[in-house]
This record gives structure tokens, sequence and C-alpha cells, in this order.
């Protein structure tokens, strides 16, 4: 939502308000278990079909949306063990173990985001100098009962709530903690919480850089390093059960091959 | 169970990313700011289980979410 936000302020395109809705569902790819998304961005305003269609590849283009669906990043992976040997992992070798833990079946459910349209902010000049904060509503479903939360993204001047792409990677971050959690086969005397996955981002060109790529549809490439601290060292966690595990994580999956979207609508409403 | 000997969560380095599990299935996930009067923000999620009641949404729907951001 700030993306577009801020592509429609620079553009002049009259927009008032914008909500985004996700549905989550459960796909099953070749070997691993992944998720598919059907979004539905609303915008309100006078605006045109040629401005829906400007805002529209606003959407499809901003970082997090890159980062999802158009292979975007660029991933460095390293692996330490806390035995402390540090290797960098290269392209994954064909002939990986087959590991036999499941990684968790990912609910379905939804995502909710609206927009708080009194936390834009605007310097003495009325030039907007931050594009404000959105509300996330998350509802997800299991057997027996649903459950919800409400996360907070965007840029403001407070610093109180994260802005959106890292919030992304902290997603990635924790979801390679959970994979490799149950994939790797961690003997009694190795314990799974000396598992940590530490993610470094380049987060050079700022608002500038995402906002012009967004409008104009073009995918910039961003680097990030992953490190994986497992337990015990390499003997005990060999480096392809990590490259195994890692290659299983439906972010990395996502990131690195793309196709969650499965449905996308644009609307005025 | 073995017994925890790994250091707490930190951030040991300027706009960084820490995730580490804190028990059961659950991760806890810090982003760092690179600037004091900033952050840092924390994220708590849980795993899906089938009947497991859940300290935060999956990972991937924290993902999700800030993508709607």
């Amino acid at each position: 939502m700030v993306t577009v936000v801020g592509v429609a302020y620079r553009g002049g395109i009259p927009l008032e308000d914008i909500e985004v809705d996700f549905e989550v569902e459960p796909v099953e790819g070749p070997g691993s278990l992944g998720f598919g998304v059907r979004e539905k961005v609303t915008l309100k305003g006078n605006i045109s079909e040629g401005d829906r269609v400007r805002l529209q590849r606003a959407s499809r283009y901003c970082p997090v949306g890159q980062a999802l669906t158009k292979g975007s990043m660029v991933i460095e992976d390293e692996v330490q063990w806390r035995s402390g040997e540090i290797t960098a992992l290269s392209a994954a070798p064909a002939n990986l173990p087959v590991l036999e833990g499941a990684v968790p079946v990912i609910q379905p459910g939804t995502v909710h985001g609206s927009y708080l349209l009194d936390t834009k902010e605007y310097d003495d000049d009325g030039v907007m100098q931050h594009e404000g904060e959105a509300k996330v509503y998350i509802t997800t479903r299991n057997l027996t009962h649903t459950s919800r939360w409400t996360v907070m993204a965007g840029h403001s001047s407070a610093g109180l709530i994260p802005p959106p792409f890292p919030s992304t990677h902290a997603g990635w971050a924790a979801s390679t903690v959970a994979t490799l959690s149950r994939l790797l086969p961690l003997g009694e005397e190795q314990d799974v919480r000396e598992l940590q996955v530490e993610v470094g981002l380049n987060m050079s060109g700022g608002r500038e850089l995402s906002q012009g790529s967004a409008a104009e549809g073009r995918i910039v490439h961003r680097n990030a390093v992953r490190r994986v601290i497992v337990p015990g060292n390499p003997r005990s966690v060999p480096i392809e059960t990590v490259q195994a595990a890692l290659g299983r994580d439906p972010i990395t999956l996502a990131y690195t091959e793309g196709g969650i979207l499965l449905d996308e609508q644009v609307v005025v409403g | 169970m073995a017994q925890n000997n790994a250091p707490p969560v930190s951030l040991e380095t300027p706009r960084s990313i820490v995730a580490r599990p804190v028990g059961n299935e659950t991760v806890l996930t810090l982003i760092g700011s690179g600037d004091h009067s900033r952050g840092p923000w924390p994220f708590v999620t849980g795993i899906s289980g089938l009947n497991a009641d859940m300290a935060g949404p999956p990972a991937q729907y924290l993902s999700v979410a800030a993508w709607a951001a």
C-alpha cells in the first residue's frame, strides 16, 4: 500500500484510500509444500482507467512483491556451526539428501490491509515526507478454530513500526528457522534452540528507487546475506543436509522460484 | 532435551534480522533498524499445528502482511 500511495502522490493520481486483501492457501509443489496467494487491491478515488493501470503496475513491482514473485532477491547463504566452522553455500548440487521430516503445513487464511490515512507526513511546504502506516489483520484457520493477529508496517518518522521490506525478510528468517527446526535430523546432544538465522539487507536506494522502479515496472535486484547457525559441527550436521533443508523452505522457494501469486485484481471500489 | 547453551537473541549488527526458536515451535524474530531512534521491532511467529494454539501467525503470513502494507 505505501508504495502505491507514494507512486500516486508523485504521479498526481487522486488516490484517496486503498485496501489490500490476500487469500492464502497451501500449495503442493514438486517435493515441497508451499503456499499461494490471491490478491485484491481496492483503490478509492476518482481513478481513471489509465491511472488504475499505472497503480496496478506499481502494486506488482513494489519491493516486497518483487521479492516474493519476481525473483528480485540475490541471496548469499552462509552456514556456521556452533563448533565455530563457517562456510559459504554454493549452488545446490543435484544429489542432496532426502530429509524425512515435513515442513509445517501452511494453514489457509486471509490477510487484510487497511491504510491509515492520517499517518501521512508532510513538511511545511506540503511535500509528502513519509507515506504513512498500514494496519494488517491476519486470520488463519485450522481444524478446530480460527486465530487472528494484527501487524503494522509502513514509513513514518516515529520509528515505532517497521518498514514493509524488512518485515518481509523477518518472515523469511522466521520461516527458515521453522523449516530447519523440522527438517534437520539433530541428535540427542544437539539442541534445536541453538539454531539461529541472521539476515543482512542492502537497503541502498531507499524510497526513490523503490517507488521509481515500481512506477516504471522495473525489477531491482537486492542483495541479502542469510547466515544459518546450526548446532553441532560439519560432521554431525553435514552441509548437504542444511542445504537440502533450506531448499524446502516456503519463503526461500518463493524468493527463488516465484509462482505464489495465483490471482490478482486491482479494482476501483 | 539437551541443555540450552545458546547465547541470547541479540542484534549484533545494524540493519540485521535475527530469528531464533524460543520453545516448542515458536520463533522470535528481531529487526534491527541501524538507527537508535527507531525500532528494534520484534515479531513472534508460531507454527501451524492441526490442533495447537499458536503464539503468533505462521511466518509466511508475516511476509504476506508486509506485502499488503
